[in-house]
C-alpha cells in the first residue's frame, strides 16, 4: 500500500478513537465483573500478618492424594494471580487433579514488620505453616511448591530443613543472580540498599511498582491501546481488569528481607554458590536430595531462563525435572494455553512420587 | 571614603559571574536547537551537548541557589532551617536526575523511529507493504520494545536507572530528618522512634519465640520420662504383686502351724 494510503488508514483509525474511548467508558462504568481470588479456602492458621489458606476439595475426599501441597508466593504482589478468575485459575486446577492444596497469604507489611529477615519468612512463618499442615495431616512430609520469590525461599527451606521436604516444586523460580538477560538484576546490582532502607524503612510497594513498569516501558502503553481495541469482548474486559487488579496489588516489602534479598542474593548471589548463612546455618543446596520438578518461561523477562535452569543442576536430588515453557512470568499461570497443561503435568509428577 | 561605590561595583561583579554561568547555559541551549534543525543532531554530538548543558545548569544553579542552601543558619531554628535547606538541594538534586533521566530515555525512541522509517520505505519496494496503519502500530511496537529493552539493560541505561533511583533515596533519606523535626513539634512519635520501639517488639518476640521452642523441647522431655516412670511404676506394682501372691501363697500354712501351736499352749496350760 502506498504512503498515501496508509495516512489514510491512519485517519480512519484516529476518528475511531474518541468513540472506543467513550465505549470504554461504557463499559467500565457498568459494573464489571472483576473478582479475584475466588475459590473457597479456609484461613486454618493465623501469625502476625501471615494467614495459612486451606482450599476447598473439589473432588471426592477419597479421592484427594494424601500428600499435601503447600504454595509459597513471593511477597512481591499478590497471591490473586495464581486464583485469577474461574475458567482460567491453577489452585482450581491443581484441586481438580485431586490436590490437596495448603497457601501462605503473606499479608500486607506494616511498620511493625520492619525488622522482618530472610530467617523470620523462612525459618519461622514457613516452619510453622509446614508443621501446622503435618500435625493436621498426619504426615512428616509435604509437597512444597514455590513461586517466583517464593519458590526460592523454598528452596532455602528445603536445604536447611530437607527432612520435612517430600517433593519441591519451583514455579519461575530465580537461584542465579549473577545474569546480564535481566534488568532488575542488573539495576539491583548499583543499588545502595542500606541508603534504601535508611530513607524508606519498608520498601513502598508503588516504588516497587513503578521499577517493574519500567522494566516493560513499551509494554505498559501498548495494553492500554490495546484494551480500547478489545473493549467490545466482555471476557477480554474481564480478564484484563483482574490482571490490572493484580498488577497494582503491591504491598509493602519488609526492610530486611529486602535488604537481605537484595544484598544476599542479588548482589552477591550468595545462593546458587552455596554461601548463604540464616541463623548461623549455612544453606547448602546439595542437601535437596528430594525431587525436584523445576518449571519456568523461556520468555520470562523478570526470572529469565539463565536465572531459574541452574538450580536443576546445584541440588543434590537425582530425580531432577526441568521444564520451560512457552510463555512469560505470569503465563505459566494464566496463559490461555500453558496453565491448562502445567497444572496436569505438575499433579502427575508429584502423584508418581 | 566612598562605600557606596564600591558596594556598588561589587555587587555588579556578582551580577556580571552570576550572569555568565546563565550565558553559558544559554549557549547551549542554542547549541542543542541548531543542531537539531541542522540535522547535524549526531548520538554523540547530541550526548556532549546534553552533558555541557548539564554541567552548565549544574554551575548555575550551585552559584545561584545551591551554596545558598548549604550555608550555614544562625538562631534557634538553626537546626530545622539547615535541614530543611538540605532536604530542598537534595529534591533538586533528585529533579535534575530525573531530568536526565528522560532525556536518555528518549536515546531508544529516536533510534526506534530510524529503524521504523527505513522499514517502510524498504518494505515499500517489495509485496510486503503495509497495508494498514495497525500493522505498521504492531510492527512498530516490536521495534520499539526491542530499542527500550536493550538500553535499559546497556551500561548506559543501567547507569541512568540507578542515577535517579540513587538521588530519589538520597532526597528521601534528608527528608527524614524534616519530617522528623515537624512530627515532634507536634509531639508526635517520629519514624526513628517507631523503628525503635519495633525493633524492641522484634527481638521480644523472637526470644519469646525461642524460649516457646525450649519448652516444647523441654515438654517432650519431660513427657518422655513420665512414660519410662509410668512403665517402671507398672513394673514395680507387677513385681509387688507378685511378691505379695507367693506371700499369700505360704501365709495360711503359717497361720495353720500358729494355731497348732496355739492349741499345743491351750492344752500345756489345761
Amino acid at each position: 500500500m502506498s504512503y498515501r494510503g496508509l495516512m489514510e488508514s491512519l485517519e480512519e483509525e484516529l476518528k475511531q478513537l474518541p468513540q472506543k474511548i467513550l465505549r470504554a467508558q461504557e463499559v467500565l462504568t457498568d459494573n464489571p465483573d472483576y473478582q479475584v481470588a475466588a475459590t473457597p479456602a479456609d484461613v486454618v492458621y493465623t501469625e502476625d500478618k501471615m494467614k495459612l489458606l486451606h482450599y476447598h476439595s473439589r473432588v471426592d475426599k477419597k479421592k484427594v492424594h494424601p500428600t499435601p501441597v503447600l504454595i509459597v508466593y513471593a511477597l512481591i504482589n499478590r497471591y490473586i494471580m495464581l486464583d485469577l478468575e474461574p475458567g482460567r485459575s491453577f489452585i482450581q486446577n491443581l484441586l481438580n487433579e485431586g490436590l490437596d492444596v495448603y497457601l501462605i497469604d503473606w499479608g500486607y507489611p506494616t511498620g511493625a514488620d520492619r525488622y522482618l529477615g530472610l530467617d523470620d519468612y523462612i525459618n519461622y512463618y514457613m516452619d510453622t505453616a509446614l508443621e501446622w499442615i503435618g500435625s493436621e495431616a498426619k504426615t512428616k512430609q509435604i509437597n512444597l511448591m514455590g513461586v517466583c520469590m517464593g519458590g526460592t525461599f523454598s528452596v532455602i527451606y528445603a536445604a536447611l530443613h530437607p527432612a520435612k521436604i517430600k517433593n519441591l516444586i519451583t514455579l519461575a523460580t530465580p537461584t542465579e543472580f549473577d545474569i546480564d538477560d535481566a534488568s532488575l538484576f542488573l539495576w539491583a546490582k548499583g543499588f545502595d540498599v542500606d541508603k534504601a532502607v535508611e530513607g524508606l524503612g519498608n520498601l513502598p510497594g508503588d516504588i516497587a511498582n513503578i521499577l517493574y513498569l519500567l522494566v516493560t516501558p513499551v509494554a505498559t502503553v501498548n495494553k492500554y491501546i490495546q484494551f480500547l481495541e478489545g473493549v467490545e469482548n466482555p471476557k477480554f474486559v474481564s480478564t484484563f481488569l483482574r490482571m490490572e487488579k493484580w498488577i497494582f496489588d503491591s504491598p509493602d516489602m519488609a526492610g530486611e528481607v529486602f535488604r537481605e534479598w537484595i544484598r544476599d542474593l542479588l548482589q552477591q548471589n550468595l545462593l546458587i554458590k552455596n554461601q548463604l548463612i540464616l541463623d548461623g546455618q549455612r544453606v547448602d543446596l546439595g542437601k535437596i536430595k528430594c525431587p525436584l520438578l523445576n518449571v519456568f518461561g523461556k520468555n520470562d523477562y523478570l526470572a529469565p531462563p539463565s536465572t531459574a535452569k541452574p538450580l536443576s543442576k546445584a541440588v543434590g536430588s537425582k530425580d531432577v525435572t526441568t521444564i520451560g515453557v512457552d510463555t512469560g512470568h505470569v503465563g505459566i499461570f494464566v496463559g490461555s494455553r500453558s496453565y491448562k497443561t502445567i497444572s496436569p503435568k505438575i499433579a502427575k509428577w508429584i502423584k508418581a512420587r | 571614603m566612598d562605600f557606596g561605590a564600591d558596594l556598588f561595583l561589587q555587587m555588579m561583579q556578582r551580577i556580571i559571574e552570576n550572569g555568565n554561568h546563565y550565558v553559558k547555559f544559554m549557549n547551549t541551549v542554542f547549541e542543542a536547537t541548531q543542531a537539531t534543525y541542522t540535522g547535524e543532531g549526531s548520538d554523540e554530538n547530541l550526548n556532549e551537548i546534553h552533558a555541557h548543558m548539564s554541567d552548565h545548569l549544574l554551575e548555575l544553579y550551585q552559584e545561584c541557589v545551591g551554596k545558598y542552601l548549604t550555608a550555614p543558619q544562625f538562631g534557634i531554628p538553626r537546626e530545622a532551617l539547615q535541614q530543611i535547606n538540605i532536604a530542598i538541594s537534595a529534591y533538586h538534586k533528585f529533579m535534575g536526575a530525573v531530568g536526565d533521566f528522560l532525556i536518555m530515555f528518549s536515546t531508544p525512541f529516536k533510534k526506534s523511529m530510524d529503524i521504523l522509517q527505513q522499514a517502510i520505505k524498504d518494505r515499500e519496494r517489495t509485496d510486503e507493504s503495509f497495508q494498514t496503519a495497525k500493522e505498521v502500530y504492531h510492527f512498530a511496537v516490536k521495534i520499539f520494545d526491542k530499542e527500550y529493552d536493550d538500553w535499559l539493560k546497556s551500561p548506559a541505561g543501567v547507569q541512568s536507572v540507578v542515577n535517579m533511583v540513587d538521588n530519589y533515596l538520597e532526597y528521601r533519606k534528608k527528608l527524614n530528618p524534616v519530617k522528623d523535626i515537624w512530627l515532634k513539634s507536634l509531639s508526635i512519635p517520629t519514624q526513628r522512634e517507631m523503628e525503635d520501639v519495633y525493633r524492641g517488639i522484634y527481638d521480644l518476640k523472637k526470644k519469646t519465640r525461642k524460649q516457646d521452642a525450649m519448652i516444647r523441647e523441654q515438654n517432650d522431655i519431660i513427657k518422655t520420662l513420665n512414660q519410662k516412670i509410668q512403665q517402671f511404676e507398672i513394673a514395680i506394682s507387677d513385681s509387688s504383686h507378685k511378691i505379695k501372691a507367693s506371700a499369700s501363697i505360704s501365709a495360711p500354712q503359717k497361720k495353720k502351724t500358729k494355731s497348732s501351736a496355739g492349741a499345743k499352749k491351750k492344752a500345756k496350760v489345761s
